[in-house]
C-alpha cells in the first residue's frame, strides 16, 4: 500500500531485454531493443536510474521491485508476444507463469498468444493451455509486427482467439495499442479496429494499454462510446517527472470524457524501475485551476485514485478487494 | 433501493419526460442509484454516450429537471464529468440567456 491505497498493477512484465535473446537473424532487433530500452529509461526518476535495462529478469528480482520496494499490493504479470526481434518473445509466457506459481496470493498470469507466430489453430491451442494448465486469467495481445501485423476485427484471424478466451471463462482481453517499437508501422497499433471487435463481442470487456499513444484523441473518442472498451494508464503516468502538465491534462480528459469508472493504471515495471516514486506523484498530483477553469476538466478526488489504482480492475477481475484485503493482512 | 420503491416514481417519471426529450438525438438518461442522502447518480445512454454536449445536458437540462424532485438533494451523472468553475459559468450563461428572453418577450 501506499498513503493507505491498495494497488492493483494492471502490468508488471517478466521480461528478457537480453542479448541472449535477440534474434541472430533479424538485423533490426538491437535496434529495437536498444529503442525500447531509451524510450523507457528517458523517464526514470533519479531514484530508479540504477536499475538494469536491457537484461533478462528473474520472477524474484521483479517481485523485490514492485512488492518489496515499489507499494504495490498485487499485480498482473503478462506476457507479450513480440517475436519480431526476441527468440523467446519479449516477455515470455513460462516467466510471467512462473512468477504467478511463485506468488499466487499477490501476482495472476496474463498469457499471450499471436495468430501470425503460430498460426490461428495453435494459438487457440495455446489458449486452452494456458488457461487449464497454467491458470492464465486474462489474455494480452500485441497486433503490430514488423512485416505486416493482424487487424483486431479480422473474424478469420482474431475472433477464433476471442472466441476461445471466452470458452476458457475469460472476460478481459488486453491490447497493446500505439507505441510502436523499432521501425515497426504506427498505424497497425491504432486502436480502431477494436470497435468492431467490441460491438461483436459485447459480453468482452476490452483494455487498451499505454493510452494508446499517440492515438490518445482516438482511445478516448472510442472508450467513451464503447460501454466494454477501457483504458490502460500503464506507464503513462510516470511521465510525471518529464512532464507533469501532460499527465494532468491526460488525466484531466480521462475523467471528463472518458469516466474514472473506465480507467486502470499499471506501472509496466520494470522498464521505468519501482513504482513508488511514481504512485506517489500521481496521489499528489491535481488539476490546475487553468485546466479546470478553461477546458473544464475536473478536479481529481480520493474516489477516482481509488479506482484507478485498484478498483476497476479487481471489478474487471472478478476480484473481491476486501477479502483480498484481509487475506494478504493488509489494513487501510 | 429497488426499482419498486416508491420514492422513484417521482424521479423516474422526470426520467420519462427527459427521455422523450432526448430522443430526436438517439440519446437517453437512466437512473444508476438514489443514495440514503438523496444524491441521484444517473448515466447518459445511447447517443449521449461519448457526445460533447453531455456537460451541456447535464447543466442545461438534466439537473434543473431533477432538482425539484423529492428525495433529491444533488445529481451526478457517471460517465459526464466537468469541473465546478465550467457548471457555473454554464449555468450563469444560461439564466443571463433566459433573463434576456424574458425581457425581449416583455418588451414585444
Amino acid at each position: 500500500m501506499i498513503d493507505n491505497y491498495f494497488i492493483f498493477d494492471c502490468v508488471v512484465h517478466v521480461y528478457d531485454m537480453s542479448d541472449g535473446n535477440l534474434r541472430e537473424d533479424e538485423s533490426t532487433a538491437r535496434h529495437a531493443r536498444d529503442h525500447m530500452s531509451a524510450i523507457n529509461t528517458a523517464i526514470r526518476v533519479p531514484e530508479n536510474q540504477h536499475y538494469g535495462i536491457a537484461k533478462k529478469w528473474t520472477p524474484e528480482e521483479i517481485y523485490a521491485m514492485v512488492f518489496d520496494e515499489g507499494g504495490v499490493d498485487m499485480a498482473m504479470a503478462q506476457a507479450v508476444p513480440i517475436f519480431d526481434w526476441y527468440k523467446d518473445w519479449f516477455a515470455p509466457v513460462k516467466a510471467q507463469h512462473r512468477m504467478s506459481e511463485l506468488y499466487p496470493d499477490r501476482v495472476l498470469f496474463v498469457g499471450a498468444v499471436d495468430p501470425l507466430f503460430s498460426g490461428v489453430k495453435k494459438a487457440t491451442e495455446n489458449i486452452d493451455y494456458q488457461v487449464q494448465e497454467m491458470g492464465a486469467r486474462s489474455f494480452k495481445f500485441y497486433n503490430g509486427h514488423l512485416r505486416g501485423g493482424w487487424r483486431c476485427d479480422d473474424p478469420e484471424v482474431a475472433y477464433p482467439l476471442y472466441e476461445r478466451c471466452q470458452e476458457n471463462g475469460i472476460d478481459l482481453l488486453q491490447f497493446h495499442k500505439g507505441i510502436p517499437f523499432g521501425q515497426q508501422n504506427l498505424e497497425e497499433l491504432h486502436p480502431g479496429d477494436l470497435q468492431k471487435a467490441a460491438r461483436d463481442f459485447p459480453d468482452l470487456n476490452f483494455l487498451v494499454h499505454h493510452l494508446a499513444m499517440p492515438y490518445i484523441d482516438d482511445l478516448f473518442n472510442i472508450a467513451s462510446r464503447f460501454p466494454n472498451i477501457y483504458v490502460g494508464a500503464t506507464g503513462v503516468f510516470n511521465m510525471s517527472l518529464v512532464a507533469p502538465r501532460t499527465v494532468q491534462t491526460w488525466i484531466g480528459r480521462l475523467l471528463s470524457e472518458v469516466g474514472v469508472d473506465k480507467v486502470v493504471w499499471g506501472s509496466e515495471a520494470p522498464f521505468q524501475g519501482k513504482p513508488s516514486p511514481y504512485l506517489r506523484d500521481f496521489l499528489r498530483l491535481e488539476v490546475p485551476e487553468d485546466l479546470r477553469s478553461d477546458y473544464g476538466m475536473p478536479q481529481i478526488t480520493d474516489s477516482d485514485r481509488r479506482k484507478m489504482l485498484s478498483e476497476n480492475l479487481a471489478r474487471l477481475m472478478h476480484i473481491d478487494l476486501e477479502e483480498k484485503k484481509r487475506e494478504l493482512g493488509v489494513v487501510s | 433501493m429497488n426499482d419498486m420503491d416508491p420514492q422513484l416514481k417521482p424521479i423516474d417519471a422526470v426520467l420519462n419526460d427527459l427521455n422523450e426529450a432526448m430522443a430526436p438525438c438517439a440519446g437517453g438518461v437512466e437512473r444508476e442509484d438514489l443514495s440514503a442522502d438523496g444524491v441521484l447518480r444517473l448515466r447518459f445512454t445511447g447517443m449521449c454516450t461519448g457526445c460533447a454536449c453531455r456537460p451541456l445536458t447535464t447543466v442545461q437540462t438534466v439537473r434543473p429537471a431533477l432538482a425539484a424532485a423529492e428525495g433529491v438533494s444533488s445529481v451526478e451523472i457517471a460517465n459526464s464529468r466537468i469541473s465546478a468553475e465550467a457548471e457555473e459559468r454554464i449555468a450563469r450563461a444560461f439564466a443571463e440567456d433566459m433573463s434576456c428572453r424574458a425581457s425581449e418577450e416583455k418588451t414585444t
